[in-house]
């Protein structure tokens, strides 16, 4: 069944199929037409002979006569006609001549002549021998000749002749001299010639059409198959093939495959295609890799500029003036924003929030350059932040073939004072948070974007930070995000955002905003990189830090502890920090042990660090004793002449460079000073 | 602060690890004095010992007047901190600094 179908669904058994039934339906056709006109013809010939014979025989027929034939008259008369009608019949090849004379109704009549030629074997009829009238064909006939309506009357007889052969009778009238019409003259000869020509013209004609059909056909599928079927196989083949391997045939098969033009333009249109797909397979492969190439060094790209950015937070752990966190969402891989904050010395902390124009690599390297320019004129030369933003712009200027300029926010923060020192180039205003308050724009005088002209002089502001206070800085990413309905995020929304988080430490609060832009961006695709920045000022380093304790030998890891978390924070050296340690341990050891006794009471420690001068004091307010009173122990006695006491003050004074007693509201107020390097 | 003992016969060995400040000086003294009959040479590691406050000294004073009379006693593996501490006070001229 499949062979059936696929053969049904192949295209030279379509053509050929269809040229066969063509060929045979008109052959058929052909065969018909010329059956048709080969009887025609025949039967007319027959006609006319037929006719011929009956006039010649009804030349022989005493019209006036017929009459007195039947009642008997004039026999001789009517054997001698009967006798060259005989003749005739022989001669002619007639099968019979009768003359007949119908009744009124046609549907009988009564014969007048008979001959039968000799070979049919029939019996004449006697004169006078009645019969029905053979058919109603007949009857109509022989009333039509007899009644004068037509001069002449055939009827063909090839059916229903009871073993008889296909005959044809010829009809006419026999007249008196009056002109009436007295008898029938009827002519039956045998169409021999029709019935036996037949079969064999059918039969040659139908084996010549066959013939030829078989010779048109066999010529016309050769041909067929040589110009297009097997052409088309072959192109079908081939593109089958081409499907299958995705390569170039080794063989130049759809070469000279065919005379015909359409042929030929498909197989080239074909070839021609496989190598326009396997160049482009080649060239989306090209096109892949590059992408993937372009992709992975987008990725080191965008890792680059993350890393040029400061991103390890707490940023600054051991400075207790300030806290701040930023971050960096870029658009696309990388992008054009970009934060900075360093140290410039120990009492100055740069900050930088900028957005360079456009996106993308071009905007990338421009931040690059940027932050390296300011960077590095902060920390060698150094400068107030309007000369520093000027070098920059001359910079960039001189050497901006692309056209892009930079909008920055660049400003110093003392970190003793909280005073801010600032210039912004173009960029969004900065908000500030007053504690207690909420968080508010800081409208600051602008200046030109930089890049965009050589020598631009800048203005600086002041913002002043008291304890407490917060400074968010951020790109327009941030207030320009946007959801799918086009609505930006706004200043507003920001604001109220960072003021739901007011009382949060930096990082928290970044975090909120960032939260806030997504939830309202939702879907819609970013658009802008999205950069902020978050300072948190604590206040000047406090200069001077008390601790007060129980005064007991218990409490004096307390006490090493506290002078050590101090001196760590002055970046004190470990061996200077152990020296103080001794002397702390002492001193207090000399306290607890003494002052309260045998009750308890308290003691202070403070530290107070100033101009590389170390200070500490201890304060108790147990009973007066300067332990400075008493003599130093002579360190040159032999160990067993020593005393056990008095090691520990003299080691005190040793160690520390000033060492002084004093006794103030009844406290004994000891306090020791150290020059730090 | 640890104190590990190691006795061969007549010779101690202390070795003192961590801090020797006021509060742990004590237990010092108490592990040196439960057995220094009969020991004759007395030897204190401080290898491991960053710090020793006069607490501490005082412990090394009362064991060197303790074997000057029944033999000898010396510190070894001293840090440099601790060094200076017994030059300050003088005990590097009456302890054996080995």
């Amino acid at each position: 069944m499949r062979f059936i179908k696929s053969l049904r669904n192949s295209l030279s058994f379509n053509i050929i199929s269809s040229l066969i039934i063509l060929l045979v339906v008109f052959s058929w056709i052909v065969t018909i037409i010329g059956y048709i006109s080969f009887s025609k013809s025949l039967e007319k010939e027959y006609d006319e002979v037929t006719y011929g014979i009956a006039q010649t025989a009804a030349t022989l027929v005493n019209g006036d006569h017929i009459d007195a034939y039947l009642n008997g008259q004039f026999m001789e008369e009517h054997d001698q006609s009967q006798q060259w009608m005989d003749t005739l019949c022989d001669k002619m090849d007639v099968s019979i001549i009768y003359v007949i004379k119908p009744d009124k109704d046609y549907k009988h009549f009564t014969s007048v002549f008979n001959s039968v030629n000799k070979d049919t074997g029939y019996t004449p009829w006697e004169i006078g021998y009645r019969r029905n009238t053979t058919n109603e064909e007949y009857a109509q006939k022989y009333e039509q000749v007899y009644l004068k309506k037509t001069d002449r009357e055939k009827v063909m007889r090839t059916k229903d002749l009871d073993g008889a052969p296909p005959h044809i009778t010829s009809i006419l009238a026999i007249n008196n001299a009056k002109g009436d019409v007295t008898a029938l003259m009827c002519v039956q000869r045998p169409m021999t010639v029709l019935s036996e020509g037949r079969a064999p013209y059918i039969t040659q004609v139908t084996l010549s059409v066959l013939l030829t059909v078989i010779l048109v056909s066999y010529m016309a599928i050769n041909y067929l198959r040589r110009q297009f079927i097997n052409p088309i196989h072959k192109i079908s083949q081939e593109a089958d093939r081409f499907a299958r391997e995705n390569e170039i045939s080794n063989t130049d098969m759809l070469q000279n495959i065919s005379k015909i033009n359409e042929i030929k333009t498909l197989a080239t249109s074909i070839s021609q295609m496989e190598l326009d797909t396997l160049k482009y397979f080649d060239d989306m492969t090209a096109a892949l890799s590059e992408k993937q190439r372009i992709d992975t060094e987008l990725d080191v790209a965008a890792k680059i500029q993350a890393g040029a950015v400061p991103s390890d937070f707490p940023a600054y752990p051991e400075r207790t003036e300030f806290d701040i966190y930023a971050s960096m969402t870029p658009a696309k891989e990388v992008g054009g924003d970009f934060y900075d904050f360093f140290a410039v010395d120990d009492d100055h902390i740069a900050l930088v929030m900028a957005d360079v124009s456009g996106k993308g690599i071009p905007a990338a390297l421009f931040m690059m350059v940027t932050k390296m320019l300011i960077k590095i004129k902060c920390t060698t030369t150094g400068g107030t932040p309007a000369e520093i933003i000027e070098f920059v712009n001359d910079r960039i200027c001189s050497n901006n073939s692309a056209d892009m300029f930079v909008t920055i926010w660049f400003g110093i923060l003392e970190l003793s004072t909280g005073k801010i020192t600032c210039v912004n180039a173009g960029h969004d205003d900065p908000v500030i948070y007053r504690k207690g308050d909420t968080f508010n724009l800081c409208i600051q005088k602008h200046g030109l974007v930089v890049g965009a002209m050589e020598g631009v002089h800048y203005t600086q502001s002041v913002i002043q930070l008291q304890k407490g206070d917060k400074l968010f800085l951020y790109t327009d990413g941030v207030p320009e995000a946007t959801d799918k309905n086009d609505t930006l995020f706004g200043c507003e929304r920001m604001l109220r955002a960072l003021h739901e988080v007011r009382e949060q430490p930096p990082k928290q609060i970044l975090e909120h905003v960032k939260q806030t832009v997504d939830d309202f961006v939702g879907e819609a695709p970013q658009f802008d990189d999205i950069t902020m920045l978050c300072l948190e000022y604590y206040g000047a380093q406090e200069m001077e830090k008390t601790l007060h304790i129980e005064a007991n030998n218990d409490k004096l890891d307390e006490v090493t502890d506290f002078v050590s978390a101090y001196l760590e924070q002055k970046q004190v050296s470990l061996k200077v920090q152990m020296q103080i340690a001794l002397a702390v341990e002492e001193i207090f050891v000399n306290i607890a042990n003494y002052a309260y006794q045998p009750g308890s009471g308290y003691a202070d420690v403070k530290a107070h660090f100033e101009n590389d001068v170390l200070t500490l004091i201890f304060e108790d307010s147990g009973v007066a004793y300067n332990p400075l009173a008493k003599k130093d122990p002579d360190i040159t006695l032999p160990a067993d002449e020593r005393q056990i006491g008095g090691l520990g003050i003299f080691m005190t004074k040793k160690i520390m460079d000033d060492v002084a007693y004093d006794r103030k509201d009844d406290k004994n107020i000891l306090t020791l000073k150290k020059k730090i390097d | 602060m640890d104190i590990i003992k190691e006795q061969d016969g007549s010779k101690l060995l202390i070795k003192i690890v961590g801090r020797l400040d006021t509060n742990s000086a004590p237990q010092l003294e108490e592990a040196l004095f439960e057995n220094t009959d009969g020991i004759e040479e007395l030897v204190f590691d401080l290898a491991e010992m960053p710090y020793t406050s006069s607490a501490g000294l005082r412990v090394f004073l009362k064991a060197q007047k303790l074997m000057n009379q029944q033999g000898s006693m010396k510190v070894i593996n001293t840090c440099a901190d601790v060094m200076e501490v017994f030059e300050i006070t003088g005990f590097s001229d009456i302890i054996n600094i080995g």
